[in-house]
């Protein structure tokens, strides 16, 4: 076996399956394992907050890809095993059933994990949260017998949840930390939209709370107290308060970690022989300045790890691609291009308190971001403006016979 | 099952036994075809699983809505009359046997 083999994937998710199918796809020859914590062949997250839990789509429908594709692509998948400890020294890992794998490469595509609720009765029956399949499942199975939801956190798991259960005629009511929905990640203008949107589907939402305890009757979550002293009622409780990344075994085995695990623009970490791609990692973009960023999405976790195979193949490569998200709630899709860190302008083109707008943000009038409700021309021409780090003025963006597209090269 | 064959760019064939009910994008994409990047996993968000559809099937196939007319203008490869999102054609019985070329780039 020559000493580029095995490569070893640490991690099923999308980032994981990205590296693993992108070696192949390009030429690469030796052993590919990918090993994960979780049973089953991989699937695809974001449909478990939309299509998985409103009971639309069956969980083969999920798979990423059939077990065919792993076969007809020797990619060995070792499914339900935790990595408890890797060595870089000996490169070797260590499994929870106690054997040890050797690599001549590893690849690290850990992801993160759901921060939990930290408040006395947190812990009790019907407080779920929602990232893996097994709690979409969960899930799914207590909402056929719950007629209220108390959804703790207005970020997107919490809004898709919320709009999952209203639309099966559950009672919801949204806790929401601070003044606005979506409030990491999105403009004023459209957490003012998404609150709109929700309110008129019957969803209460509530501002500026926080949970202290959760409410507990035989071990069975009743209800929450709030900060402000009241008590509500609920069959079951949602919490989605965002992420950590996991950075655990990397921390350990010594690799610079520093809110993800640190990559350069190749997706190698500070250890030789040693990559990691997506949710785990935390990199300085060539768009977004010296510090580095940290992203939680599905176009990251892919593109990372394309570039991380074409880096184990030789290939000279540096991660440039500009980053986007989507969210669907009810019948509205959300599409954002770019990242609204630190922007000083917000300009609207259309019409906000209508069906279909989107919000160009700046930063020193430079475009940095572009928010689309309904707009997926905005969206996709926004991606190539911003990859081409092109900037309509904000004249320009708010007026809608201004075309996008002829401004592309 | 429903028999479909897919061209990658470079002219390679491939022929799948696709579920009805599926999307063409899920299909390809259950099944590894390349060139159908599909990175929204059929959400109509991307525009990253363009194909051009058999012609003899064009009319068995649900029309576009506005949306997917959208994204089509945005798309990587020329937009040519029988452009489609393959995550927006359902799979039926009638699709027996249809042939997708997937265009030269998506991104």
């Amino acid at each position: 076996m020559s000493s580029d083999s095995p490569i070893i994937i640490v991690g099923t998710g999308h980032a994981g399956l990205s590296v693993a199918e992108t070696l192949r796809r390009k030429g690469y020859e030796g052993e590919v394992r990918l090993i994960g914590e979780e049973p089953g062949l991989p699937y695809q997250r974001p449909p478990l907050s939309k299509q998985y839990l409103k009971g639309e789509w069956d969980e083969s429908r999920l798979e990423q890809r059939n077990s065919g594709f792993f076969e007809k692509n020797r990619i060995d998948l070792v499914c339900g095993k935790a990595v408890t400890d890797i060595d870089p020294a000996s490169r070797c890992l260590r499994l929870d059933d106690g054997s040890e794998v050797s690599w001549a490469r590893l690849v690290l595509a850990t992801g993160s994990r759901v921060r939990r609720l930290g408040v006395p009765g947190a812990e009790a029956k019907g407080v779920h949260y929602l990232q893996t399949r097994a709690d979409a499942d969960a899930l799914k199975k207590a909402k056929e017998n719950v007629r209220s939801v108390i959804v703790v956190g207005g970020g997107y798991i919490g809004l898709e949840g919320a709009a999952a259960f209203a639309q099966a005629g559950i009672k919801v009511t949204l806790l929401n930390r601070g003044t606005q929905l979506l409030s990491r990640s999105t403009s004023t203008p459209v957490s003012d939209y998404f609150y709109r949107l929700h309110h008129a589907q019957g969803v209460n939402i509530e501002f500026n709370t926080e949970v202290v305890s959760v409410n507990v009757v035989e071990g069975q979550a009743v209800g929450v107290t709030l900060d402000d002293g009241r008590s509500l009622r609920a069959d079951l409780i949602l919490v989605g308060i965002g992420v950590e990344p996991n950075t655990a075994l990397a921390e350990r085995a010594g690799l610079r970690c520093v809110d993800g695990v640190a990559v350069d623009g190749a997706c190698r970490t500070s250890v030789s022989g040693i990559l990691a791609a997506g949710d785990c990692t935390a990199f300085t973009h060539p768009l977004y300045g010296d510090t580095p960023i940290h992203l939680e999405s599905i176009q990251n976790a892919v593109e990372q790890g394309r570039i991380a195979a074409a880096t184990l193949v030789g290939e000279e490569v540096s991660y440039d691609a500009v980053p986007w998200f989507w969210s669907d709630q009810y019948q509205d899709k959300l599409q954002i291009a770019g990242l609204a860190r630190g922007h000083d302008l917000e300009v609207i083109r259309g019409d906000d308190k209508g069906a279909r707008f989107s919000v160009f943000c700046y930063a020193q009038r430079k475009l940095v971001a572009v928010e689309s409700v309904n707009a997926p021309s905005d969206h996709m021409l926004s991606r190539r403006l911003l990859k081409q780090g092109i900037s309509p003025t904000p004249d320009e963006a708010a007026d809608l016979s201004f075309s996008l597209r002829d401004m592309l090269a | 099952m429903v028999r479909i064959t897919y061209v990658e760019a470079d002219g390679r064939t491939q022929e799948v036994d696709a579920q009805p009910g599926w999307s063409l994008m899920e299909a390809a994409f259950h099944n590894g075809i390349e060139g159908i990047e599909a990175e929204c996993g059929g959400a109509c968000v991307c525009a990253t699983c363009h194909i051009y559809m058999d012609e003899r099937y064009l009319e068995k196939i649900k029309p576009m809505e506005s949306g997917e007319d959208e994204m089509l203008d945005c798309a990587a490869a020329e937009r040519k009359p029988n452009s489609r999102l393959s995550c927006q054609i359902e799979i039926t019985d009638e699709l027996e046997g249809a042939v997708v070329q997937i265009p030269e780039t998506q991104i």
